[in-house]
């Protein structure tokens, strides 16, 4: 009875040495698995990543954030940003940028999309811009009871590149263009629409569908 | 009399167990930035130039430093290998070094960014969280020049990082670089 206890003594501080040199990274549902385009990079003239993950953002301190043009820290804009990156889980982007049109094909990004394919995505924008060949759709995961957005992931297909980005973490949809140009995110030119203006999707969750345009 | 002598036996197995993990932890800070100079010099042929002395400049003199070696300062610790007028071009290393690459520094280090462009080469930042420093790997590769640097950041330099890595990884090793070209006299 002694020699079993001290053997769980034994495996308990085995394992905690163990635990010490380990870095355990939690993966989450809405954590997609951006590296299965890795093979596009052989076509490509300039490919981005950048990999924030949980571990990396709760370093942040929320009050140290705040926007580059903010003169004002109390500003609406640096306090969404703050908002949003509380719930933040992981901010993950791979972009590819090409020489000639056409260098890459729906095949070539099949992958992402079987994952957007799995239980708890749904599309929620397609906004598609025939004269500038640029398709830009956004994907939710919504909490199995539907009532929040655990996850989001933008696919932004143009002519000479793509861009995929991968937010984890409770996000409000309506705030999701603060996010851009933070944290190695392109500029999307992702706003969203007045409430008023457009009726909330019947599947997606209790938020105002954001709309994507063309700044100027 | 038996059992305590096993008891001690069983805490002393337990302590070696617990120092070589840490033990190990503590070699692979060094061996990891030595391999991938190594990997450098092996996947392109090229050989780098190191900068011993460097570190060494603001801790052990009390000399009067330029503003490019104070602004290195508070990166504390720090090793640089600067490849100089080699030729990185012979090889591709879209694919083939950026998994070479990984697979030396995961799961140790985390991939922060890594920037390839055809016409203007690699960059790389990877992460590691040790005790109240964070560690800061950067690999560049130009055509004709590379630099491979290892910092240490406190926490709010580590989160200037974090917030904008790119701009903040070309900042750090601007400043790095910077410095190493100083005479230090």
């Amino acid at each position: 009875m002694k020699n079993y206890t001290l053997l769980k003594l034994l495996t308990l501080i085995i394992c905690a040495a163990g635990a010490m040199t380990t870095h355990a990274q939690v993966r989450y549902p809405a954590q997609l698995q951006i590296d299965t385009l890795e093979p596009l990079a052989a076509k490509a003239n300039q490919v981005v990543d950048v990999n924030l993950p949980e571990s990396l953002l709760r370093l942040i301190p929320i009050d140290a954030i705040k926007i580059n043009n903010d003169t004002d820290a109390k500003d609406t804009n640096t306090k969404e940003l703050k908002q949003i990156i509380a719930g933040l889980k992981g901010v993950y982007v791979k972009n590819f940028e090409f020489i000639n049109e056409g260098e890459y094909t729906d095949a070539d990004i099949a992958p992402i999309r079987a994952q957007l394919k799995a239980p708890g995505w749904a599309r929620f924008v397609n906004v598609i811009n025939k004269r500038e060949g640029r398709k830009i759709e956004v994907y939710l995961m919504t909490a199995p009871q539907g009532a929040r957005v655990e996850g989001l992931a933008i696919l932004a297909a143009e002519p000479k590149a793509l861009t995929v980005v991968n937010i984890v973490g409770i996000i409000d949809i309506e705030k999701l263009s603060k996010l851009e140009g933070q944290f190695g995110i392109p500029e999307l030119d992702i706003e969203a629409d007045k409430p008023a203006e457009k009726k909330p999707a019947k599947s997606s969750p209790a938020v105002a569908p954001a709309a994507l345009t063309k700044k100027p | 009399m038996r059992h305590s002598r096993r008891n001690l036996l069983l805490l002393l197995l337990s302590l070696c167990v617990c120092a070589s993990s840490a033990h190990s932890a503590g070699a692979g800070k060094e061996a990891e930035y030595n391999t991938v100079v190594r990997l450098i010099e092996s996947y392109y042929h090229v050989k780098h130039k190191g900068i011993p002395v460097l570190a060494n400049i603001g801790m052990k003199t009390a000399k009067v430093l330029s503003s490019d070696v104070r602004r290195v300062m508070r990166f504390g610790d720090f090793k640089l290998a600067i490849f100089e007028d080699q030729d990185f071009s012979a090889r591709d290393g879209f694919v083939e070094f950026h998994q070479q690459l990984r697979q030396t520094l995961q799961p140790a280090w985390s991939p922060l960014l890594a920037v390839r462009a055809r016409d203007e080469g690699l960059t790389y930042t990877f992460t590691k969280e040790d005790g109240e420093k964070y560690k800061v790997l950067i690999i560049a590769l130009a055509q004709r020049d590379g630099t491979v640097l290892q910092v240490d950041l406190n926490r709010a330099e580590f989160i200037k990082l974090l917030q904008d890595p790119e701009g903040q990884t070309k900042n750090i090793t601007d400043d790095a670089t910077s410095a190493a070209n100083e005479d230090p006299e």
